[in-house]
């Protein structure tokens, strides 16, 4: 079983949850949220040394955030990013919610980026998969590439093409580009204008040289 | 949106300005321009409210650290403590600031 970061996990046991960072009980919105919708996402951090996943719960509120760790004894099922778009699992919002912005660009970003290994991540993601109403009038689209089979070199162009497709959308788009060493900003590595760049790794974040300017030197 | 604001006693003047980070999930932008007298000022624009007193811990370490007269603002867009202070470091580096 792979496990990478942004992956969905669906709970079939609540007690297979730790939670290192809470003293005493975990908040009530834990339980709340749990209850509704028995999903965690996968955190970029290390797999215990007992072999328990790093996840993140998700509340209704942006502050709602906390980390836990499961024994894979508790998982279900896993629905990665990539899972989300192939099955184009925006369809299934239901009813009004299908006129959130989110929900609502997501046929052309497909169209866009046909021919990636991409997905949606974030409060989208969460909510197309699960169904459960955490996307926002205001939220922001959080997208993952996968970049891992990829050839670094040449893709400059591309991604500075893509990103002015996706600026035109209604929508803010983050774009995660995923790849063997960890995950960059798309925006980042077309941004910036040379010296280092963010790549966040599951030990955490450090400063490395850009990769695609490394490979075109 | 939250707005916060912290100052640091601090003493070593900077001469350049930086605009480093990016707009983006999990990140942050900060932009660095010279300071004036013996405070550095951070104001921090952010979408996850009730991190202040986390935003004063990573400020308090970084300007301990690099105690540079600065006035910078940040704008967050949920970044962890491990973003911030990297993004931070970045900042010097684009300064020249040698410690």
């Amino acid at each position: 079983m792979v496990i990478r970061p942004h992956d969905l996990i669906e709970l079939s046991d609540m007690s297979a949850l730790f939670f290192p960072e809470v003293e005493g009980e975990e908040p009530g919105w834990v339980k709340d949220s749990l209850r509704h919708a028995p999903y965690v996402v996968v955190r970029r951090a290390p797999v215990s040394a007992s072999g328990h996943i790093p996840v993140g719960i998700r509340g209704g509120e942006r502050n709602q955030r906390l980390g836990a760790d499961l024994s894979p004894d508790g998982a279900a099922r896993i629905i990665t990013p990539y899972d989300i778009a192939r099955q184009q699992l925006w369809n299934n919002v239901s009813g009004l919610r299908r006129r959130l912005p989110v929900i609502q660009v997501m046929q052309e970003i497909a169209r866009e980026l046909s021919g990636y290994k991409w997905g949606p991540a974030g409060s989208g993601g969460f909510e197309m998969a699960t169904g459960a109403p955490v996307l926002k009038e205001s939220s922001d689209l959080d997208l993952v590439i996968d970049m891992s089979a990829q050839e670094g070199r040449a893709q400059g162009e591309w991604a500075s093409r893509l990103l002015r497709q996706l600026d035109r959308l209604p929508v803010r788009t983050d774009i995660q580009v995923e790849t063997l060493e960890g995950a960059y900003l798309l925006r980042e590595l077309v941004e910036s204008s040379g010296g280092k760049v963010m790549l966040r790794t599951a030990e955490g974040p450090e400063l490395v040289p850009h990769p695609w300017k490394l490979k075109e030197a | 949106m939250e707005q916060l604001h912290f100052q640091y006693a601090v003493s070593r003047p900077i001469t350049q300005s930086a605009h480093i980070g990016v707009v983006g999930s999990g990140d942050l932008e900060i932009l660095v321009v010279p300071g004036e007298g013996g405070m550095a000022q951070v104001q921090v624009l952010t979408g996850s409210e009730g991190f202040g007193q986390t935003w004063d811990h990573v400020l308090t370490r970084f300007f301990t650290r690099y105690p540079i007269v600065a006035q910078m603002t940040i704008h967050d867009y949920g970044a962890t403590p491990g973003v911030v202070m990297l993004r931070l470091t970045q900042a010097l580096e684009v300064l020249g600031y040698a410690e």
